[in-house]
């Protein structure tokens, strides 16, 4: 993308200080994930009263179609993520 | 033994993440790439001399941000994917069949008096956690995760069809005795099984692990291997053993000095009028200086000390130095893909 005028000045925005806040910003990442853990280690807890067995998530493979859904969300997230990030033109 | 090894949820999610990660942080290079060209950074006047080449293109992506992306991310892959790949053999290892290597068709000589050489010994290769070595069963978690559900999806091609195009370029079919220098899990020593399916193949390799994993293969075909535990430079056996000696992508995890000395041993080892087949990485004298700068990066960040000092040999020169008549010097496809050497030691 070419720069215009009145763009703000590209500057290298993390300093060595701040490399430290982004190891806290990964450890509060780290808190979200462990949520969104326990939420599942939940549902499958309550799933298995249900009939289906962690074992069986566990065996469980996609089949072509969910296997393809599988590989279209995951290369979204890291679209995103990249995005994010400062990649450009990635399909997201 | 299946054809893959079927990966639980969460090793499979782990490895399929790490196959999309490394897809992107290769998408991402080839834009970065693209953005050399607005620079008037083109292949072709690029200088000779790849060091005045780095200091060019190295400088020139510093500035580029989706460049600096691309490092991150393909850092991240080359760190992590042996870690997701030892945990997501963590997951089934109970539940794999117990084993007796010791009862199969293919046998292994441990060579308990063996030294690595300290090139081996010494050398992170590919950033794998691990190494060749560093789990029980390694040479299963290499050859059937980290080659098959890693490796074989990120790398353009049939990485397997390959090796089979390679031995079919023998120039013989009758040999009688094939030794493959570097067997690594054995993907190379099933190609030359079906193509010479008369011979009695031998296979070196200084890890026991990817030994132990090639033998797990070879097992599940009734092949009669018989392994050990050596390097191409040093292999032990007597003169005149063998009537092709054969490698498949080892050099470039050799400095040139060892594959100097593999040349005269494999000149050693080999009867009069017995071939050598050794293929590798392509040579950059060969390829665009582009493509030369980007597999030198490669191999400078991703755990190849050796690609390019090994790239740049002229395999030709030196295995007629030490001794052979050349048959054959080129690439798989022109000026790209594996280059295969094939060369005759005079009757």
């Amino acid at each position: 993308m070419s720069r215009r005028p009145t763009d703000p000045p590209e500057t290298a925005i993390l300093k060595d200080a701040h490399i430290d806040d982004v190891a806290r910003g990964l450890l509060a990442l780290a808190r979200e994930v462990w949520v969104l853990t326990d939420r599942v280690m939940i549902m499958e807890a309550l799933l298995e009263d249900r009939g289906v067995s962690s074992g069986m998530i566990d065996n469980f493979q996609p089949d072509e179609k969910l296997e393809l859904e599988l590989k279209k969300r995951r290369e979204a997230m890291l679209g995103r993520l990249m995005t994010a990030m400062g990649a450009e033109g990635l399909n997201t | 033994m299946s054809d893959t090894l079927q990966l639980k949820q969460t090793g499979r999610a782990l490895m399929e993440f790490e196959v999309s990660a490394r897809q992107l942080a290769n998408q991402l290079h080839r834009t970065a790439e693209s953005e050399l060209s607005a620079l008037g950074i083109v292949s072709e006047e690029l200088p000779d001399e790849l060091s005045e080449r780095r200091k060019i293109v190295d400088s020139a992506l510093a500035e580029s941000r989706t460049f600096r992306l691309r490092h991150i991310l393909g850092d991240y892959c080359w760190r992590e994917h042996g870690r997701a790949a030892l945990a997501a053999f963590a997951e089934i290892e109970d539940e794999l069949p117990q084993e007796d290597l010791s009862s199969g068709s293919v046998k292994i000589d441990e060579n308990p008096d063996f030294e690595p050489p300290a090139y081996w010994a010494t050398s992170r290769f590919h950033r794998t956690e691990g190494g060749w070595d560093g789990h029980a069963r390694m040479g299963e978690i290499h050859g059937e995760i980290v080659h098959k559900q890693y490796v074989a999806k990120i790398f353009p091609g049939d990485i397997y069809a390959n090796r089979r195009a390679v031995a079919s370029k023998a120039p013989r079919k009758d040999y009688s005795a094939i030794l493959e220098i570097g067997v690594s899990s054995g993907h190379y020593t099933v190609a030359l099984s079906d193509i010479f399916p008369d011979a009695q193949i031998h296979g070196v390799d200084p890890s026991l692990r990817m030994l132990e994993q090639a033998a797990r293969v070879g097992n599940a075909r009734g092949s009669e291997w018989k392994l050990k535990v050596a390097t191409g430079e040093s292999t032990g056996y007597d003169d005149a053993r063998f009537d092709l000696v054969t490698a498949y992508a080892v050099h470039h995890e050799m400095p040139p000095k060892a594959i100097d000395a593999m040349f005269h041993e494999t000149f050693r080892i080999l009867k009069p009028g017995g071939d050598l087949i050794f293929a590798d990485v392509p040579r950059y004298a060969d390829i665009d200086k582009l493509s030369a700068w980007r597999f030198d990066w490669l191999g400078r960040h991703g755990g190849e000390p050796f690609w390019t000092p090994s790239a740049m040999l002229d395999l030709a020169t030196m295995a007629q130095a030490a001794g052979f008549e050349i048959v054959a010097s080129e690439h798989l496809q022109p000026r790209q893909d594996i280059y295969y050497l094939i060369a005759r030691k005079p009757v």
